[in-house]
């Protein structure tokens, strides 16, 4: 379990995070909000990495920690790069072997444990993120933007994996990217400059949503009644997706997370 | 122990040449100029090439194997992972102070190779660990201050450099910790000092560590 409570964090007179709290039990989680919204600085502290200037935060003993930025040693192979981490994390020499080829081949990695990090594709290299951080057997798992710069097939290997570790540790994963978190996660915290505005479920934000969102003809924007939010154009169709609490000339759309989201985030801005 | 050896020998791995760079200062450098001295003839002059020699090229050494082990842990794109391996506690000082105790056994051979040339050199030995204990202090220190192993490094550098171009200046060489134009013993070489000042930048330098960036 992971209790996060009241915890406030600052760079300089910037305040980034605003009394977050929290208690998360088994499942995953998605850390959602825009950028800036203070997800990394939160998933920093969570890790150790950070100390937060106000605020307690409850870890199990296991942590693994997949940050945003994941630098590996590229002279190693990923075995070595393994082994190292396998060494930080204090993982008995005799059961080493075992529990990094385990990691590996859960990552699909096992069969390139002989090559060097620096001969991998950037996917690789953070499917082996993804292996270091299952190391271990951590009792919680934290993902900073575990999808970024993956491919659309690396993506979907990305969620297989996460979704294999239902019913085991607690896992955080940090994104902006609506689509991962719906797709993967069982809750969904929103954060929105450094508060938690929602603790809800995929299901819930588009229930939030239903009745709200319109499929608006492109040239009807003139008959748009205000206040709306635009949520985009859908290329190809010329019809505009639109948020509004207000009838609009146009047909109701099914509401997706994305929607709930925006409906969230627009009541800030 | 055996952990944190494999850390060390793990990150040696991935910085071959600045692990080499010491033994082969220790192995072909120093024997090379000690023995241009020899082929002279006089034997004073070539102890004066060894010790130089040392002095100059040694306690970089020692530097560098220091270097080679904090770079991946001050600033580096995998700073954050490891750290986290240990929710920010984990400094690096035990595994410091192990790169000085190998430093030092990968130096007796050649100090005991010496010392059947030119006789007792055990002094000087202890004077060059007691420096190298002392440099890889400072740059702990700053490494951890400065956020920045380049930095730390250039700092520790500058002052060896510094120590080398001025040890023979009457008024600069009271501030020169590194003195390649004397034997140990002879200059009434601050030792203890260095030892404390070393001891007091390695635990300021453990306690920043262990501090995490604090908002």
């Amino acid at each position: 379990m992971l209790e996060v409570s009241h915890v406030e964090m600052r760079f300089g007179q910037k305040e980034v995070l605003r009394g977050v709290t929290l208690t998360l039990h088994q499942g995953v989680y998605g850390l959602l909000g825009p950028n800036g919204s203070g997800k990394t600085t939160l998933m920093r502290c969570i890790a150790g990495v950070y100390r937060p200037a106000a605020g307690i935060i409850r870890t199990p003993e296991r942590i693994g920690y997949l940050p945003q930025r994941f630098g590996m040693f590229k002279q190693l192979t990923v075995y070595e790069a393994m082994a190292y981490f396998a060494a930080l994390k204090q993982i008995p020499a005799r059961t080493q072997r075992k529990a990094i080829m385990e990691c590996l081949e859960q990552v699909h990695l096992a069969d390139r444990a002989d090559d060097r990090i620096g001969a991998l594709s950037g996917g690789m290299v953070r499917r082996v993120g993804i292996a270091q951080a299952l190391l271990g057997c951590p009792e919680l798992i934290l993902a900073d933007e575990p999808t970024a710069g993956l491919d659309p097939e690396e993506r979907l290997r990305f969620k297989n994996v996460i979704s294999n570790l239902r019913g085991g540790p607690t896992v955080v994963l940090s994104t902006h990217i609506v689509e991962d978190v719906e797709s993967t996660c069982d809750h969904i915290i929103l954060l929105y400059s450094g508060k938690v505005l929602a603790e809800s479920t995929a299901d819930d934000l588009r229930a939030q949503a239903a009745g709200k969102v319109f499929s608006v003809p492109a040239d009807k924007r003139c008959q748009l009644q205000q206040p709306y939010h635009l949520l985009r154009e859908e290329a190809g169709t010329g019809t505009l997706r639109v948020l509004s609490d207000l009838p609009q000339p146009g047909d109701l759309a099914a509401p997706t997370v994305e929607d709930g989201y925006m409906l969230y985030i627009r009541g800030r801005m | 122990m055996i952990r944190r050896l494999q850390l060390v020998r793990l990150t040696f791995r991935r910085t071959l040449p600045l692990f080499l760079a010491p033994i082969v200062s220790a192995y072909l450098v120093l024997p090379l100029i000690t023995a241009a001295g020899l082929a002279s003839g006089n034997w004073e002059i070539a102890l004066e090439n060894l010790i130089y020699g040392e002095q100059a090229l040694l306690p970089v050494g020692g530097l560098l194997w220091a270097f080679a082990y904090l770079q991946v842990w001050i600033g580096s794109d995998g700073e954050e992972t490891m750290r986290a391996c240990h929710r920010g506690k984990y400094v690096c000082a035990a595994e410091l102070l192990m790169l000085n105790i190998g430093f030092t056994v990968m130096l007796l051979p050649a100090l005991a190779a010496g010392t059947l040339f030119f006789g007792s050199l055990w002094t000087e030995y202890a004077r060059l660990l007691i420096q190298v204990f002392f440099y890889i202090g400072l740059f702990y220190f700053t490494a951890i201050l400065l956020r920045s192993v380049t930095m730390g490094g250039m700092l520790v550098l500058a002052y060896h450099l510094f120590c080398i171009f001025f040890c023979r200046n009457t008024e600069m060489r009271g501030y020169c910790l590194i003195r390649p134009d004397v034997l140990a013993g002879a200059a009434g070489f601050p030792y203890i000092l260095l030892l404390l000042s070393g001891s007091v930048m390695y635990s300021i330098g453990a306690w920043l560590e262990r501090r995490p960036d604090r908002g």
